[in-house]
Parts: C-alpha cells; structure tokens; sequence
C-alpha cells in the first residue's frame, strides 16, 4: 500500500523533525502525545489533540470547546488562569454548570491576574510546574505582550513541563502566533434530545459545535461539526445535521468559502 | 531649657521669644517613625516594642554579648541612629521602669543590677512613669522624689493615689513582672546576617537569604518541624526596614520551596525594591512552625495525583493569596450564591468536595442545565415573547440580535424567604435558551408577571 508508505515516510519525517525543534509533541506512535477527541473525523485526519504544546482557540464558542478540550486531558488537576477583565466580559467560570458540562470542578484551580503579562508568567510556571495536566490561560483581547516571543515560550515551557496550554481568545482576532494549533470556535443549532418539539421550538440539545482548525504544525487542517457528550466527557460525530465536513487531505483554503447563519 | 516645656500655650511661648519658629506636630508622622525605628530594632532583639510614652522598648535579654556586651551594644544603636540624623537618649537597666527612668530622667545610661532602688532614691515621682494628675496630687502634699515614696508605709498611699503609684514602683524594683508585648510576632526560628560592608545587587541578597534558609532548615530537622509562616526582614543602611513575607499551605522544611517562595515574594517586589545604599543586615526568621513528618511515598501507587501545594504557596506568595482560588460549593438554590471562590492556599483538598459538586452531574442523555460562565451582574436584555409567561422569542443583548430557535425552562427560582427582609425580592423564571446559529444563553425574567408590572429580563450566563 503506497499510502501507508506514504504515511510512514512522513511520520519518520515528523519525528526527525520534532526531535531537532524539542518542540511539540513527540509523535511516538500511538503513545501519548495525542489525546484522543472521540470524534471519528478528526481522530482520523489528526490523531487526536496533540499534548505538550500551545493550542490557540478563538471565536464565539471558544470556552465551552476548551473546557471540553480541557476534560479531555485533564487526570488530575487543570489550572484557569484569567485575567480579571476577561471575567467581567465573559462571565466568572460556574461550578454548578462546569460539573454538569463534564468537568470536575474541585480538580480546578483558579489564578486571577491584573493584566496580559502576568497571565503569560503565571501560564508558564504552572506549565512547567509539571502538576497540571492542562493550563488555561485567558488573556483579554489582543495585547501587545501577546506576540511571537511570547507564544513561542509558551511551546517551550509546554513541552518542558509536559503540560498542554490552551490559550482561550474569545475577544480577539486571530493574530501570527507560535502555536502548535489554532481553532476557530463557533456554535452550531443543537438538535433537541426529545423529539417533541415538532414546530420550530424544542429544548436545547447536546452543545455542539462547529470547529476549524486554522493552523497547524504540520499542515492538516479542517472542519468538523462535533457534539460534546457531557455525560461521557467525550466528542461525538453528530448523528444528524452534519452540515459540512471538508477533505482532511486538502488544505482549507482550497475549500469554498463557508459561513454559518 | 530656654523655660518653654510641652502643654505651654503657644501665645506664652511667643510672647518669651518672638523669633520663635513654629512647626505643627504632625503625631501620626512621628508614631510612623517611631514603628520604623523600632523595626529597625530588630537587628539587636527581635523583641521589640513601642511604650506608651513613645518611646522604644527592646528587650535584649541574652543578645548584648552577641554585640561584644551591654555597653557596646547601646554605643552601636545610638551611634547608627545618630547617624541617621536622629536625637537618641538610651539606657540600660533590669526593669522597664527603671530603664525608662534612667533614660528620660538622668544622665545614667546603665543602671547596674541590685542598684536599682539606689538610683531610683534620687529621681523625681515623674521618672515611675505616673500620670499628671496623679503627681499634681503628691506634690500638693509635699511628695517629690521617690525616695520619699520609697520611706513612707505603703497602705495609706495606695488608699489615698490608688494602686498605680505602688504597682509601678514595684514594677521599677523588678518586684512585679511587667511584661513587654512586642510588636510583631516573635519568630520561632531566626538566622540572620550582618555585613560590613552593605549589599545591594540582588544576586547577594538572593544567596544570603538562601544560605539563612539553609541554616533554618537544619534547625527545622533537628526539631521535626516545618515553615507555616516565613519572613525576611532586610535592613537598609540608610535605617530603613523592608518585611516580606511567606505562608505556606502545609509546614515544610524542604529547602528548595522555602527558597521559591522567598524569591517569589522578592520578584512580586521588584518594581518598588529599592536597595539605596544597600542593606547591612538579613533576617530570615520563621514566625509559624508545624508538625512535618515526612510521609514515605508508596511505591504501589503511582496514579497518585501529583502535589499542588508547592505551586500554590510559590503562586501565592507572588500574586497574593487572594489570587489562587478554588470554587466551593454552598448549598444553595440561588445560582450566584451556589459557588464560593475561596483562597486555595491552606485549603484541604477533601473528597468531600467532589462529592458535593456530582450533585450537579445531569442525567444521561441530557445536556448541562447550568451555564459554565456566570456573570458577576446579570446584564439586562431587551426581549420579546409571545406569552407572557414564556421564552423570549427574540432578545437583544450587547447590541446583538439573536432569534430564539430552542428553549427550555422555566426553572422557578425563588428568593429564600429567609435571605429576603424587605420580603421584595422576586421570583426569576431561568430559561435554556440558543439561537439560531445555536449559540447557548441562560436567561431570566426577574419577578412573574403577578408580581410586577413589567418585568425584566437578564442575561446571567453562557453554555458555550
């Protein structure tokens, strides 16, 4: 089979690679360095969500996909580091509803800064701290000390520490960053659990939600309409309404322009 | 000296010396200084106090020969604080009292011990430290020196000036205790440093204070203790005192978080750190200690979770301890009181606590019922419904339009009566609403249509 060929050439490649940059994930095969999202599709074209680097996420429905993210890969313990403006913007994190969201509230610890850079600081020593599993930090807009540099440490101190940082951007636009991934987050109608409702009105389903990644390290990029199964704490392809889903072997600029709504 | 003393009137004082320069007393001012100096105390006895007189008790029991004795030790104080621009009188004797005595009312500066009653012989009453009115009243019968006191029985005077004339000649004889309460805290472990020369760059002051820290830790050993509470007292050349301070979540005597914590809480300083001409003395001295035994780890079980303490304690001490928080559960129906953000440092980690929050865990095949951000303050909404008791069917909220396409509620909230005084606070019908590009919203009417003429509507959280 050529393909596989093909596959095991690049994969050989990645890891020479990745072992020259010490950076990112080190793509043993099958080994940790992927957590794996339970939805077939990206599962498939990626392998899972890449541990041990910076994952950048943005767009309206970006804190439920990194909390999702977040119960994913947390075994022990996970960090939300915030700065104080964020809360006041988006609303302070909620037990009650991170408990019924699939997480496990007294796992979670909660650092609250004045300002961008000592979000940064306090992300990469709790990244290298080696005690969290994950690290979310939420910066408040597009800052100045948000730049190359600064990502850039983050990647290092991720993969020093062994820790993943998800880099939660709600109110920012998307800007050239170190990242080993950036995810475009937006939301997408749920379909009802009970079929009841048979007009337009109906309860609010399973959160689901519609995820690009933008940019990745090595290229493989998409789009996938996923559910995040609360109760299983896992990603699930949508049985119904998959509204789009693009060629994990095309570069997604090459895809018609999509909107939503 | 010039005739002029403390209570003259001002007028009286000018009208003896016209060229009389007159300053406003600033009392606030001075005691500040005075808690500076005495800090700055504690470089000769961490055992420091302010009298109630303003002046500056130091208890120096056993540390005057760590200055080469007494003498030396009261010579090396007035001389740097004389150098510092400041008038010192200082004396040294057994009692407070008479130490006080022989430093406001004589020329003594060391009053030898079993001497005291001696010296006090020859002193005015006003040397025991007694209030105006009381010394207005002996003189008036003829009692002015305490020797005069000291030869009368005493039954009669104390039912004529009340016990404290007696208490504090007894007091000044070391008959009765009287008992220093110190400014701050005494430590339980102190190591310090003093250098010649002082230090400034940052570097020094980081190795001295761990190779302190080191010293610290073996006496820690020794006794099977460990650091709750930590601080290092750096003194500037100049006089002027710097205190930082550490806690610690659990007692711990490992060296190398000790030192974390420390240059955490000098980092957090850094902006304002000013070394002047740099600082001549380190204290490092535990204020706090505990029970430390160092468990064996298991090597069965190696899924432990890992430690969070180290990390919070060193995150604490840089941000401040209000910064790291854990959410707590209260048992509540109303939503916003429902969770407590509660400093993480010292917390216990219980399994009690996960316990609390699976009461919030939905049933399979239902989606969260609860937002996972809350808003501090609900933020209004303009909204239209189709029933007055139902769902918006459209609301506008930060200036965005959102058509409703799935609903569910309402969740009934009500006030607890036993919250609500005023017996004003409304009902709010919470509803699960998302739009049509399926963005999530938890909304509420504050107050039922039966209890308000025109109710409200709120946006309190997000579900995605």
């Amino acid at each position: 089979m050529p393909d596989s060929l093909a596959a095991d050439a690049m994969t050989l490649l990645r890891q020479r690679i990745a072992a020259i940059e010490q950076i990112g994930p080190k793509l043993e095969a099958g080994g940790a360095a992927f957590v794996r999202s339970g939805h077939g599709g990206l599962d498939g074209v990626l392998g899972g969500f890449a541990r041990s680097c910076v994952h950048e996420i943005f767009g309206e429905a970006a804190t439920g996909f990194t909390l999702a993210l977040a119960a994913r890969l947390t075994r022990h313990h996970f960090v939300w580091i915030a700065q104080n403006f964020a809360h006041l913007e988006q609303g302070e994190p909620y037990a009650p509803g991170l408990a019924a969201f699939g997480l496990k509230p007294e796992q979670m610890l909660l650092i609250t800064c004045e300002d961008t850079l000592g979000v940064l600081h306090a992300a990469e020593e709790a990244l290298k701290a080696r005690v969290f599993d994950c690290v979310i930090l939420e910066p408040w807009g597009t800052a100045k000390a948000l730049d190359l540099t600064a990502s850039r440490r983050l990647m290092l101190a991720a993969a020093q520490g062994q820790s993943t940082a998800l880099m939660l951007r709600s109110g920012a636009h998307e800007a050239p960053s170190a990242a080993a991934a950036r995810w475009h987050i937006r939301a997408a109608p749920s379909v009802s659990p009970f079929a009841v409702g048979s007009g337009s009105a109906g309860f609010p389903g399973f959160p689901r939600f519609d995820v690009e990644l933008t940019r990745a390290r090595n290229g493989r990029l998409g789009r996938w309409l996923m559910e995040w199964n609360n109760h299983e704490r896992t990603f699930e392809t949508p049985l119904s309404g998959a509204a789009f889903s693009s060629p994990a072997d095309r570069p997604v600029a090459a895809a018609a322009p999509r909107k939503l709504g | 000296m010039l005739g002029l003393q403390p209570g003259l009137p001002l007028a009286d004082a000018r009208a003896r010396f016209p060229q009389l320069q007159v300053i406003e007393a600033e009392p606030q001012h001075d005691h500040a200084l005075l808690e500076n100096i005495a800090d700055w105390c504690l470089r000769y006895t961490p055992l420091t106090a302010l009298s109630e007189s303003g002046g500056i008790m130091l208890d120096i029991t056993g540390c005057a020969h760590l200055f080469g004795g007494e003498v030396e030790l009261r010579a090396d104080l007035c001389q740097r604080l004389k150098r510092q621009g400041l008038a010192v009188k200082a004396a040294i004797a057994s009692t407070v009292g008479v130490a006080w005595a022989a430093a406001h009312h004589s020329r003594y500066s060391l009053v030898p011990e079993g001497r005291e009653a001696e010296f006090l012989s020859e002193l005015p009453l006003a040397a025991l430290r007694l209030p105006q009115n009381m010394l207005d009243a002996l003189e008036r019968v003829g009692l002015r020196s305490i020797a005069d006191v000291q030869s009368r029985p005493r039954a009669p005077l104390t039912a004529r000036f009340g016990p404290e004339l007696l208490t504090r000649l007894g007091q000044a004889l070391g008959e009765l205790q009287e008992p220093i309460s110190p400014r701050l805290p005494l430590p339980v472990y102190s190591a310090e440093r003093r250098f010649a020369e002082p230090i400034s760059r940052e570097e020094d002051i980081r190795a001295v204070s761990l190779s302190l820290i080191n010293k610290l830790c073996d006496a820690l050993q020794k006794q099977g203790e460990g650091a709750l509470h930590m601080r290092l007292t750096l003194f500037r050349a100049d006089g002027a005192v710097k205190v930082l301070d550490a806690a610690f979540g659990r007692a711990t005597r490992e060296q190398r978080l000790l030192q974390e914590v420390l240059m955490r809480r000098l980092e957090a300083i850094a902006d304002e750190f000013d070394p002047g001409f740099g600082f001549d003395c380190l204290i490092v001295s535990i204020g706090k200690a505990g029970r430390c035994d160092h468990s064996v780890n298991s090597f069965l079980n190696e899924q432990t979770a890992p430690d969070l303490t180290p990390f919070i304690d060193a995150m604490s001490a840089r941000l401040g301890k209000s910064h790291i928080q854990r959410l707590m559960m209260h048992d509540t129906h109303v939503p916003e009181a429902a969770q407590a953000r509660v400093a993480a440092q010292g917390m216990v980690q219980s399994t009690s606590l996960a316990m609390a929050w699976s009461a919030y865990l939905v049933e399979e095949g239902e989606p969260p019922t609860r937002p996972i951000r809350l808003f501090a303050n609900p933020e209004p909404v303009e909204t239209l419904a189709s029933v007055p008791d139902g769902p918006p069917i459209r609301f506008r909220w930060r200036r965005v339009l959102h058509e409703v396409a799935r609903a569910d509620g309402p969740e009934r909230i009500a006030c607890e009566w036993w919250r609500d005084e005023q017996g004003q606070a409304l009902t709010r019908d919470y509803y699960r609403v998302e739009d049509k590009q399926g963005r999530r919203f938890w909304l509420f009417r504050h107050g039922l249509y039966q209890e308000h003429v025109a109710p409200r509507w709120y946006m309190h959280g997000l579900f995605a």
